[in-house]
């Protein structure tokens, strides 16, 4: 069924589709609308899960984990400050192997205080063991929902599903909402291989001595490997039932481009309305949209960029000392593979608009230029 | 140690269970069930066992309710009509929605008509009771109960003693005849016609009987003013057994009390004009407050700090002086057809202290409810079983306080609204001003009972213990103290005071 939904709501349809029982989140804007939803349907009788008020973000994903670790679909969602709350316990529950998803709104760090979109809040959590998607639509979000809890169960890591605040979370899209029967077709229920038992009562994460520790941070490294897999298989099977398709990275017009412009979130929406115009002129650009961040498909980044002259990383975020995230990651995957000169542009910090206009005088200056003129290229800010 | 990656779980999990660590060595303090008496049992006269009879209400377990009821009370049809509701005024759900109704329950458990069996085997006790009005038939009731032989004299030619003066408006006299009936099927021996003093003596009963419990209530007090004894003055008992139509007629009240109240009402009903003169304040009426605020709605008149004087004959009509006790020269006089003198009762004596005689009701208590006759009676009952084995059957539970109760898990929800005849119809005749509950209003009044003090069974416990170490066997919840550190969060979340905390013995 066709609905006209916002981000915010997409995520609820997508926690309502895939059952979740047990849910707990603090209200934070922009994210507070998605577990507003499922609170109310909850109350209302019409979402079967237990919803538990809490007192912070950090109890939040505490309440989540201790329902994920007795073996039910836990959901939880939040942004910014929120996530940042969630901090340590983003580490247990990878380290824990907790296959629960979160959804986190992209809003940027204060201070200075806001509610506008940035990705450093989820982009300094990448080091958590954390999954990373980044959603470009509202249909996205949805679909990501839903897909997350087959990876997470699959593979036994937490999924965290992103989307830019204000842009996605606040405007609404026409969102396809399908059938709970599909869902239940391509999501059967969960069915966890360890889980609290008080009738065998165990330790869980308890002291782990240098001998087995690092064997453990091994394994979480595997199952990030295995994920890249998994991440596809679901994809292609979501497109079989759905018949939308989702894979690592979402290419654009890539083949034979000269320029390729590398970038996650809504601004790949710019781009592609920018890129059309360029070409049009006779311009050969490209968009490789970054849609898993981890575990980071190095290979498929090679792949897709090899044969381009230029890449352009637009990164609406910061490495404070270094440059923009993504910007490094890309780097660090083209290392003595290939050697393509990185255009590193930062825009839009703190929900700042980048225009199409934007993205097409970036390309301009990338046309123009060999190499950056400087390690960091601002783009509109007022010096 | 050596392991391979392959070979370890996903996560580190403790390859023994933790049950040999016996955690519970930290305790300084430990949970540990107690059920308590409800405020509302607390407050009942006849401490009837509320909260356990609402629960099997609320279950529809309508005939399992109705003999739990009746193992303390006798009498619920007639309570859950007249009681005052001591019960109400403490129940907790008072600022959630308003206290349960436990009146209309109570009414709702005794039209069942259900009667409980006595199968119990006869201990070879004789005991002989005086009076049969509420106190004597429950005390009858529960000494049959036990097993004692009960022989019950009434001077009058029929059961129930002041039962029978409660107008029918209030308590139609079939509920009363039907809850006797139930009283006389455990078991007993009736005397009627028999009045002590004048048909028998203590001293006859004392030699065939073991033991003799006198609940003869309390005589009507008089007032001694001049004109009292006039023909149209008559007393509140004399006016109430009075069948006479005195259509058009004016009628003055003296007194506060029930029988004043009744008396208007009942006058009003004859189709006369009543004003009732209570010599203090309308708060300081020992009368039912239910009671006088449906006297008002049909038309009660009632004059406050009114004192009389004197009633003087004036031709064909009384005149009745009063004082206006607030100003020292507010004299003021009515003129009425009839006066009646409702001013309470005194004590009699009962003649000398006798071994083996016991006292039940208004002669030993003087609170004058019938709630408060009933519950004497039973413990009289108690009392004469612990003279004769020793064994004390009242139970002392600790009493639900207002914090004992976790209001977070109960929401604002209201009662339902109580039924009463319209005013214009039912001072036309004697039928009951107030209806019952239907059985889907019952169960859902009986599920806003908070339970205080005895466990429903809610899992709370159970789900909040951080250590796992409650566990359900049976349908009951039991405690491993091996492993409970005492952090009481079993106490704090128990919505309904059941888990109690006490030091831990080292």
């Amino acid at each position: 069924m066709k609905k006209l939904l916002t981000g915010n709501y997409a995520a609820s349809y997508g926690a309502i589709l895939s059952r979740a029982e047990v849910i707990s989140a603090y209200p934070i804007t922009p994210q507070t609308q998605i577990v507003e939803k499922l609170s109310t349907m909850v109350a209302e009788g019409k979402l079967s899960a237990e919803f538990i008020n809490v007192e912070s973000e950090r109890s939040a994903l505490a309440v989540c984990m201790g329902a994920s670790a007795t073996g039910v679909r836990a959901f939880t969602a939040t942004s910014a400050q929120g996530l940042a709350l969630m901090h340590e316990l983003l580490h247990w529950t990878a380290g824990a192997r907790l296959p629960l998803v979160l959804v986190n709104v992209n809003r940027a760090m204060a201070p200075g205080w806001t509610v506008w979109c940035d990705e450093n809040d989820s982009l300094s959590q990448r080091d958590t063991g954390w999954i990373q998607i980044y959603c470009e639509s509202n249909q996205e979000v949805l679909d990501s929902v839903i897909q997350a809890y087959r990876i997470a169960e699959r593979i036994m890591l937490p999924v965290m599903i992103c989307m830019d605040g204000i842009f996605l979370s606040h405007t609404q899209e026409i969102v396809d909402v399908p059938e709970q029967e599909k869902v239940d077709r391509f999501l059967p229920p969960y069915k966890p291989p360890v889980f609290l038992d008080t009738s065998s009562p165990h330790a869980f994460g308890s002291l782990t001595p240098p001998p087995v520790y690092f064997e453990f941070r091994y394994k979480l490294q595997q199952a990030m490997d295995e994920a890249q897999a998994e991440i596809e298989e679901t994809g292609k099977e979501f497109g079989n039932i759905f018949g939308r398709n989702y894979g690592l990275l979402d290419e654009y017009l890539l083949n034979g481009a000269e320029i390729a412009v590398v970038a996650l979130g809504t601004v790949c929406g710019t781009c592609r309305v920018a890129i059309d115009r360029l070409n049009e002129k006779g311009n050969k650009i490209g968009m490789l949209r970054i849609r898993t961040f981890r575990p980071l498909p190095k290979k498929k980044v090679l792949e897709d960029l090899r044969g381009v002259k230029k890449i352009m990383v637009i990164d609406r975020n910061i490495s404070y000392g270094h440059h923009g995230i993504l910007h490094q990651e890309i780097k660090s995957a083209l290392y003595r593979e290939l050697n393509i000169p990185v255009f590193g542009f930062i825009a839009g910090l703190g929900g700042r608009d980048i225009t199409p206009e934007d993205i097409e005088q970036m390309v301009n200056y990338t046309l123009k230029h060999e190499e950056p003129d400087t390690d960091i290229l601002w783009w509109g800010v007022n010096r | 140690m050596k392991f391979r990656a392959s070979e370890l779980p996903l996560t580190p999990v403790s390859l023994r269970n933790t049950i040999p660590i016996r955690t519970g060595d930290w305790r300084y303090v430990e949970p540990f069930y107690e059920e308590k008496l409800s405020p509302c049992a607390f407050a009942c006269p006849v401490k009837t066992d509320i909260t356990s009879c609402i629960a099997l209400l609320a279950e529809e377990r309508f005939g399992e309710a109705a003999k739990l009821w009746k193992e303390s009370n006798p009498f619920p049809g007639v309570c859950g009509r007249v009681c005052p509701r001591f019960c109400e005024r403490e129940c907790l759900r008072k600022h959630l929605g308003g206290s349960i109704k436990i009146h209309l329950l109570e009414r709702f458990i005794g039209d069942l008509n259900i009667y409980v069996q006595n199968k119990i085997q006869r201990n070879g006790k004789k005991i002989a009771i005086v009076g049969s009005g509420p106190a004597g038939l429950a005390c009858a009731y529960h000494l049959s109960r036990k097993g004692y032989e009960v022989t019950v004299f009434e001077k009058e030619n029929l059961l129930g003693g002041l039962l029978r003066t409660i107008p029918s408006y209030r308590l139609s006299q079939e509920i009363v005849d039907k809850e006797i009936e139930g009283i006389l099927k455990q078991g007993m021996d009736i005397e009627i016609n028999k009045e002590l003093g004048k048909d028998f003596s203590l001293q006859e009963l004392k030699q065939q009987f073991d033991a003799i419990c006198v609940a003869t209530g309390l005589k009507e007090r008089k007032l001694n003013i001049e004109g009292a004894k006039l023909s149209n003055v008559w007393s509140g008992r004399e006016f109430l057994k009075l069948n006479k139509d005195i259509q058009n007629k004016k009628v003055a009240v003296i007194g506060g009390g029930d029988t004043a109240v009744d008396v208007a009402r009942v006058a009003l009903r004859r189709g006369s004009k009543v004003d009732v003169f209570y010599r203090r304040r309308r708060e300081d009426m020992p009368a039912n407050p239910y009671e006088v605020e449906e006297g008002m709605e049909e038309g009660v008149n009632i004059e406050y700090l009114s004192e009389p004087l004197k009633i003087e004959k004036y031709g064909s009509f009384l005149r009745l002086f009063l004082k206006k006790k607030a100003d020292g020269n507010g004299e003021f006089f009515i003129d009425v057809d009839g006066v009646v003198i409702a001013v309470g009762e005194e004590g009699k004596t009962v003649d000398g202290e006798m071994e083996d005689t016991f006292l039940c009701g208004d002669i030993l208590t003087q609170k004058g409810t019938v709630s408060h006759a009933i519950g004497s009676g039973k413990e009289t009952a108690s009392l004469i079983h612990e003279y004769f084995f020793g064994e004390s059957t009242l139970a002392v539970l600790p009493v639900v306080k207002p914090e004992d109760i976790n209001l977070d898990y109960f929401k604002v929800d209201y009662p339902p609204e109580e039924k009463k005849r319209d005013v214009s119809q039912r001072i036309k005749d004697f039928d009951e001003v107030c209806q019952g509950l239907t059985k889907e209003e019952v169960i859902k009044e009986a599920k806003r009972c908070f339970s205080c003090g005895k466990c429903n069974g809610c899992d709370n416990c159970y789900v909040f213990c951080p250590d796992a170490a409650i566990s359900k066997q049976d349908g009951k919840y039991i405690i491993d103290y091996d492993h409970c550190k005492g952090c009481g969060i079993c106490v704090e979340e128990c919505p309904r005071g059941v888990v109690s905390m006490r030091r831990t013995e080292k």
